[in-house]
């Protein structure tokens, strides 16, 4: 018998019911670590609602429960529609932090979606009226994107031409996809070049003339989206002194410093990019009486490009 | 498997009373029918020698409140709400607040798409997803939460930004080049105003009391967050015909949602509004020589001008 209370029983029942329903199957022990609670407890308090026919008083069934199954090998999952009667049941909305993180998750599904998602659309409807918000997600797909979903569908290479962030023309490469995804408003695909040994990142917005290759694809087990990339070795902290007026003009991909006033309507800060690319689009793009002050080179490095830029645009 | 028990838990009686409320749909069913054929309940408290309920007495209060109760823990536990009909003394669930479509095209959508930033309450729709299987993921900045909530209430909020206390009314949330901005109105300045939530100073403050603003109708949320300065730039508008390398046409669309008016000999020659030539000149330098303007003069003179007035002072 269950050593839980009737509140720590259900929610351990509402948790397992979600995690089986939205993964298909879930073994027991993953159940015990998520809800911290031992297997032989676990069991017990499943038994409650996953495994049991609701019976009336004299015996008689009202309500079969069968849709769950605990396997031999203590796998835990659906047997027949891909849901439970018991959430099937609920009326009441998602508590605030949820119903913000599915409208969230299906409106940025909304606007990825090729064909009509009218079940969605419904959902989401409802949902914006519970949370009563505006929110605004705008996508931007980039148009390679369905060369390598086709690609990694049909788990063959793809042929692209690829603009490297700090190039000035396209390389042409042939890669063997492995997983697209998408963080920080970019869509990336993890990848490997047929002529080199290890996995890389692309941007698939960099991706220019896409077709699909002949190459077999024999992805490597899931890969996990990185937390983050590391910047450190392209990243350059430009000391600049600039009207202050002039800092909302900078290019977006600068990470201003903490501003030290002048006096004169100007400040003095750490402007921090990363790579030659966004280096060069600062000092292209810095105000003419804004000073470049540090690193050294950097104030003859941006006379340069400018000149250099002046000449072919005559 | 029939779980084989003289007296069912408490949890186990709940559970029966909502299997029994599903049944009894449309119908409905009284208190009397509860307490005879759930499992669970006493068939045989307070009821007379011809069993029906006495429905008076301290025993008849104690199973009407269990009764209640026991439906209380099944809204609060389970989300599953039902309706008492006065005239004929009847409970009858409420409708599912998802159909079980919608639901599953919502796990779907949790399962493809992650959201860093906010946790859910696990049980939840979305929240017992594998996040693994997700292939997208969408960063929520920590202020959202808050900002969510002050609309929700329509309570002012006071923030620190870039030095400056404001007091703004928030009317809307949203993204704009994987930035997080809310938009709303600034009283003191009487003004439409957006701000990035990156660039707040420590926390927000809600401001008592609630319901102190309402979203006037002339407020669009779409335009709130086209953030592009030319779309809300009051230079003279200026149509812009700029001829851009190939390899660089996809990027230069995406940054100015131009319009490619040809594809000639590797070069895209594309034309976009300008109504802000300053942000323009910035975004165009980007590009280097691989965009040059075509047209008009004025904003050919634009990107010459600063690039000798550079010359000019850093000789």
């Amino acid at each position: 018998m269950s050593r839980l209370t009737k509140d720590q029983q259900f929610e351990v029942l509402r948790t397992v019911l979600g995690m089986v329903e939205e993964q298909d199957s879930v073994s027991l022990s993953e159940c015990s670590t998520v809800t911290g609670i031992d297997k032989e407890t676990l069991r017990d308090t499943l038994g409650i609602a996953l495994f049991v026919d609701y019976r009336d008083s004299s015996g008689n069934l009202i309500s079969e429960s069968d849709v769950f199954l605990l396997d031999e090998n203590e796998m835990i999952s659906i047997t027949a529609r891909k849901s439970h009667w018991l959430r099937d049941l609920a009326a009441s909305p998602p508590d605030r932090d949820s119903a913000l993180r599915l409208l969230i998750a299906g409106q940025a599904m909304q606007a990825i979606a090729s064909n009509p998602t009218p079940d969605l659309d419904s959902a989401v409807a409802k949902l914006r009226a519970e949370v009563a918000i505006e929110l605004r997600l705008p996508a931007e797909i980039p148009p390679s994107l369905t060369t390598v979903r086709q690609a990694l569908a049909q788990q063959v290479s793809i042929k692209v031409q690829y603009l490297h962030d700090d190039s000035e023309a396209t390389v042409a490469r042939e890669l063997l996809p492995f997983q697209v995804w998408s963080r920080w408003g970019h869509w990336y695909l993890s990848a490997r070049d047929i002529k080199e040994k290890a996995t890389k990142t692309f941007r698939v917005d960099r991706m220019i003339r896409t077709e699909l290759g002949t190459t077999k694809v024999f992805p490597p087990p899931q890969l996990e989206i990185p937390e983050s990339f590391d910047l450190k070795d392209r990243s350059v902290k430009v000391r600049v002194a600039i009207n202050e007026d002039d800092l909302g003009y900078l290019p977006t991909t600068a990470q201003l410093g903490v501003k030290t006033d002048l006096g004169d309507g100007r400040v003095e800060l750490d402007v921090v990019v990363n790579g030659d690319q966004q280096i060069n689009h600062l000092l292209l793009s810095l105000p003419a009486e804004a000073k470049v002050l540090s690193p050294n080179g950097y104030a003859k490095l941006r006379r340069e490009l400018v000149g250099d830029l002046l000449v072919k645009l005559s | 498997m029939i779980l084989e028990s003289k007296v069912a838990t408490p949890a186990e009686r709940i559970l029966n009373l909502a299997a029994y409320l599903k049944e009894k749909l449309p119908s409905g069913v009284s208190i009397d029918d509860i307490t005879a054929n759930v499992k669970g309940y006493d068939p045989e408290q307070s009821r007379d020698q011809q069993g029906r309920l006495t429905g008076e007495g301290p025993e008849w209060e104690t199973l009407r409140r269990k009764v209640r109760r026991d439906l209380e823990d099944l809204t609060t536990e389970w989300g599953i709400e039902s309706e008492y009909d006065e005239s004929n003394r009847l409970y009858r669930l409420l409708p599912p607040f998802f159909n079980l479509e919608e639901r599953q095209a919502l796990i779907v959508a949790a399962s493809m798409i992650r959201i860093d930033g906010i946790d859910g309450v696990d049980g939840q729709i979305g929240t017992g997803v594998n996040d693994l299987e997700a292939d997208m993921v969408v960063q929520v900045h920590p202020l959202v939460a808050t900002l969510r909530d002050a609309m929700v209430d329509h309570q002012k909020v006071e923030f620190l930004y870039e030095e400056t206390l404001r007091t703004l009314e928030p009317w809307a949330l949203g993204k704009w080049r994987n930035s997080w901005y809310v938009a709303g109105w600034e009283p003191k300045n009487e003004a439409f105003r957006r701000y990035r939530l990156d660039r707040i100073s420590g926390t927000i403050s809600r401001i008592k009391p609630v319901e102190a603003f309402v979203v006037q109708d002339w407020f669009n949320s779409e335009l709130a967050f086209d953030l592009d300065p030319n779309s809300w730039g009051h230079d003279p508008l200026l149509i812009a015909r700029v001829e851009v390398d190939q390899d660089f046409g996809p990027s230069f669309i995406s940054e100015f949602q131009g319009e490619v008016t040809s594809k000639l000999d590797e070069i895209w020659e594309v034309e976009f509004k300008v109504r802000h030539y300053q942000s323009t000149l910035v975004r165009l330098l980007a590009f280097r020589e691989h965009a040059r303007i075509v047209s008009p003069p004025p904003l050919q003179s634009l990107v010459q001008d600063h690039l000798f007035a550079v010359i000019e002072k850093t000789t």
